[in-house]
Formats: structure tokens, sequence, C-alpha cells
């Protein structure tokens, strides 16, 4: 087999789990530095004179965005396509994960992509909005978070593939 | 207005089921303006009566509408008696549309 063979819909599968597994991981740091603090209006106008607190709170909108992109737009799409099914648009790839117990709620994950729009477009715009807005990225966050953990579930028990060669769970973070 | 009348009858409803029967959608925007084409739907959801945990029915909206509808570009503004009324609120009571 030549090096520049595509790879097999379960191998290019596999390797965007362990993409997100990576994302899920690096999202889960940025929440914990992110939600160490309550987060409330106060603490959004505080920003403006405390950059470093600005910087976290960027790496945390970014990793969230990053990691529902890439579960929607690639990791369901080529798992269903390793599952031979033909993945549709994002809303349908969404339902066929809902009815296979991987997605919870199409209407929470698109609540979900909408929130992260918001977060990137009305930046601090207003302070008691976008505090309420960060209040409601973190039980979004865990949604993700539990997204991965119920894929990776599906592919232990209903796919045939290695344990080995599976990325671990993503250990979730307790809520208050 | 460039929405069918099906889909006015949709926003209706699912603002009712997500807002409560006081509230009132208002589209306002591009879909207003029978001249132009496509664009995002943009709502204004008014209320004479406080409505609890804005910011997450706003989101419960797009995404209601977005099934429904269709995966498209919506936006959603909440005036209620504890939201300051800025500019963009003004413009889109202004020359919106109540449903």
């Amino acid at each position: 087999m030549s090096v520049n063979s595509p790879l097999l819909p379960i191998e290019r599968f596999l390797q965007t789990l362990r993409l997100v597994f990576r994302e899920g991981n690096h999202l889960l740091y940025s929440y914990g530095r992110l939600y160490s603090q309550p987060v409330d209006a106060v603490w959004v106008q505080g920003l403006d004179v405390n950059p470093e607190l600005a910087e976290r709170l960027e790496a945390f909108i970014s990793r969230f965005g990053r990691m529902q992109d890439t579960i929607a737009d690639k990791l369901l799409p080529r798992w269903l396509l390793a599952l031979a099914e033909r993945p549709g648009s994002q809303i349908e790839t969404l339902n066929r994960a809902e009815r296979l117990g991987v997605v919870n709620n199409v209407e929470n994950w698109l609540e979900a992509r909408k929130l992260h729009n918001r977060l990137v477009h009305e930046y601090m715009e207003d302070a008691e909005a976008f505090a309420e807005d960060l209040v409601l990225a973190r039980e979004y966050s865990i949604m993700l978070l539990d997204t991965f953990n119920r894929l990776h579930n599906f592919v232990a028990k209903r796919m045939e593939i290695e344990e080995a060669t599976l990325p671990g769970l993503i250990a979730l973070p307790e809520q208050d | 207005m460039r929405l069918s009348s099906k889909a006015q009858q949709i926003i209706r409803d699912s603002t009712h089921e997500i807002f409560g029967s006081d509230a009132t959608a208002i589209v306002f925007g591009s879909r207003v303006d029978d001249m132009a084409s496509g664009g995002d739907i943009d709502l204004l959801v008014q209320s004479d009566k406080a409505i609890a945990q804005r910011q997450r029915k706003a989101l419960q909206l797009v995404a209601r509408l977005q099934i429904r509808l269709g995966d498209q570009p919506i936006d959603v503004l909440v005036l209620d008696p504890e939201t300051t009324c800025q500019s963009v609120h003004e413009e889109a009571l202004r020359t919106g549309v109540p449903l």
C-alpha cells in the first residue's frame, strides 16, 4: 500500500476521534481556569483592566467553538461514513446521532452553536447579557464533552474496534 | 414581508411556546424589505411582562426555528420591561412587522 493511499473511513473517523479527544481536554482545561471564579457582570466589566483574564476567556470561547465545529462538521459525518451511512446536512447528521443516542438533544446542540456565535459577535457589548451567556456556556461545554463520551461508548460497544486504538473518556467536571 | 404565511405561523407559535402567550414576535430587517432577497431572519420578541432567562430563551427560539424552518441564520432580540431599550430595539419597533 502506498503512503498516499486514502485512509479507510474507519481510520479517518478514529483519527478525528483522537483529535476531538485532545480538543475536549483543552476545552476542559480552559473551562477549569475560567469558572474557578464566579462569572457575572462585574467580572465582565473587570476584563478591561485584566488582559490576562480576557485572554483566558478568549481561549475558552475559541476552544468551545472549535470542539463544537469539529464534532458537527467532521467527527459525526465521518462516524456515519464509518458505519456505511451517508451523512446529510448538519441537522440531518445531528438527528441521526440523536437517534443513535450520541447527541442527547439536537435542539440543545443548535442552542450551543448559536451561543458560540453570540459570544464571538456580541463580545462584551452588554456586560449583563454577556455574563449570562458565559454562565450558559458552562452547561453547554459539559454537553459537548458528554457528546464525545457518548460517541466513545457507542464505538466501544457497537463497533468492532479494539479498545487500545481508542482515546480515553473525558473526565467531566462536577457542576455546582 | 418575505416570509410565507406558514413560516410566520411557525414563528408565532414557537415564540409563544418559549416566551409565553403575552410575547409578540416582530420581524424586522431585510425580511420586511420586499425588494431584498434572502437574508437573515431578524426577530424582536417583545413582552410587557418581565421574562426570566432571556438569553437562554433567545437561543431556544433560534434553535427551534432552525429545526422547523430549515437551517438558516436567525437572530433574536428580546425586549421586556427589564431590558434597556437600545437603538437596535427602537429601530426594530419602528420598522418591524408584528406577527
